[in-house]
């Protein structure tokens, strides 16, 4: 961009000597000499900053916030809480749970309000990449994808998951209700990574399923 | 050209615009793109620095001149012996001091640093920067490092809005 839009014409500095450019390597020195919250800031500076800051490549290099991020489950509105990072399940049928979603860094939490479907949920996963972005998803998944239907397969270690529905916090809604034909088997305690905008969880066939934030069902890797 | 002079190495360093500098094995291998050179055996005539012109040149050697570890004639793991405190309170303000320079000059001893990889000059530019633009507005980090946003309107608006929480 080599002439001023509008939005590029600012003041010049007054010492204006042609400094070039400064190197991407210096400047992911710099970015890994400061707080995430600085990098977060970098990020607006310029679309270059942002993909250096963004890049896989430095991640290893720079400061990433300390906890993804933890999920609280409030039950019966308000009777405790269990606190979880990235691996949870629901306790039971009859907690009617909101979702909390705290950021450790920013010191803020998120109300997600519970759907029709939740009782229903059988498993529920945060989805938060904060190298990618502050925004973050909510995956819960339900043995049927319709409402109503009486719960079944609630307690046990494995349940059967056949829809999943999908919080934007970007959007700030539940955007995506995604339902499948086959059931997949899957443990309650499943380990799962969100990684490059899929949830990844094992499965109980000895497959590692990836679902996207779009509800799609992408790969699934035989372990 | 390594000749010898009192029992030490001297290396030859060369800018871009012709000058030439003789400096001790030592000083010059406080940068790690040249200690690589010597180590490989890439350097045994004089060893040219690219984009580095003379005026830069010469203060970067000035610095490593002060930072070279004063060691015994044992040279070998004599690194890190243990500097007295004042003689660190004395590098620092000797640091403070030496970077109290202009921007188009300490840009181009972050470039030289970043290039030459010299850790405490690298440490030095950097947080001297970090001291600058922290606190600052994204105009006035643009400004004061010359970047470009390249950002349409909207796109700004957007990553802004995403990273709101980070400027509170």
């Amino acid at each position: 961009m080599a002439s001023g839009t509008g939005n590029c014409k600012k003041k010049k500095d007054t010492e204006s000597s042609p400094v070039s450019e400064l190197s991407d390597d210096f400047l992911v020195e710099i970015f890994s000499r400061v707080p995430y919250r600085s990098t977060c800031c970098f990020k607006c500076v310029s679309g270059r900053w942002r993909d250096l800051v963004s890049h896989p490549d430095h991640r290893k290099k720079l400061p990433q916030s300390t906890l993804a991020g933890i999920f609280y489950q409030i039950r019966n509105k308000n009777t405790g809480y269990q606190s979880l990072s990235g691996n949870w399940t629901r306790l039971g049928p009859n907690n009617i749970a909101d979702y909390v979603v705290c950021n450790p860094v920013t010191e803020r939490w998120v109300v997600v309000r519970a759907t029709n479907c939740s009782s229903n949920v059988s498993i529920a996963r945060l989805g938060f990449d904060p190298a990618v972005s502050s925004h973050f998803h909510v995956f819960q998944f339900a043995p049927a994808d319709f409402v109503g239907a009486n719960r079944p397969t609630i307690a046990g270690a494995t349940t059967d998951i056949k829809s999943v529905g999908i919080y934007s916090s970007k959007a700030a809604v539940w955007a995506r209700r995604v339902g499948w034909k086959s059931p997949i088997s899957v443990r309650r305690t499943s380990e799962s990574v969100f990684f490059r905008g899929m949830l990844y969880l094992s499965t109980n066939a000895g497959l590692v399923i990836g679902v996207g934030v779009e509800g799609n069902v992408g790969s699934s890797v035989p372990l | 050209m390594a000749t010898r002079e009192a029992g030490k190495k001297m290396i030859m360093l060369k800018s871009p615009d012709g000058m030439e500098f003789e400096v001790e094995e030592a000083v010059a291998m406080e940068s790690q793109t040249i200690r690589k050179m010597i180590e490989d055996d890439c350097a045994d005539t004089a060893i040219l620095i690219p984009n580095i012109n003379s005026k830069i040149l010469s203060r970067v050697i000035e610095y490593c001149n002060k930072h070279v570890p004063t060691t015994g004639a044992t040279g070998a793991a004599a690194s890190d012996t243990v500097a007295p405190a004042a003689l660190a309170e004395d590098l620092k303000i000797w640091d403070a001091e030496f970077i109290k320079v202009n921007r188009a000059t300490r840009f181009d001893l972050i470039q030289a640093a970043s290039y030459l990889n010299i850790k405490g000059l690298l440490d030095l530019t950097s947080q001297t920067t970090i001291d600058t633009i922290s606190d600052n507005s994204l105009e006035e980090i643009r400004s004061f490092l010359s970047t470009k946003n390249d950002y349409l309107p909207e796109e700004e608006q957007t990553i802004r809005r995403e990273n709101q929480w980070a400027f509170q």
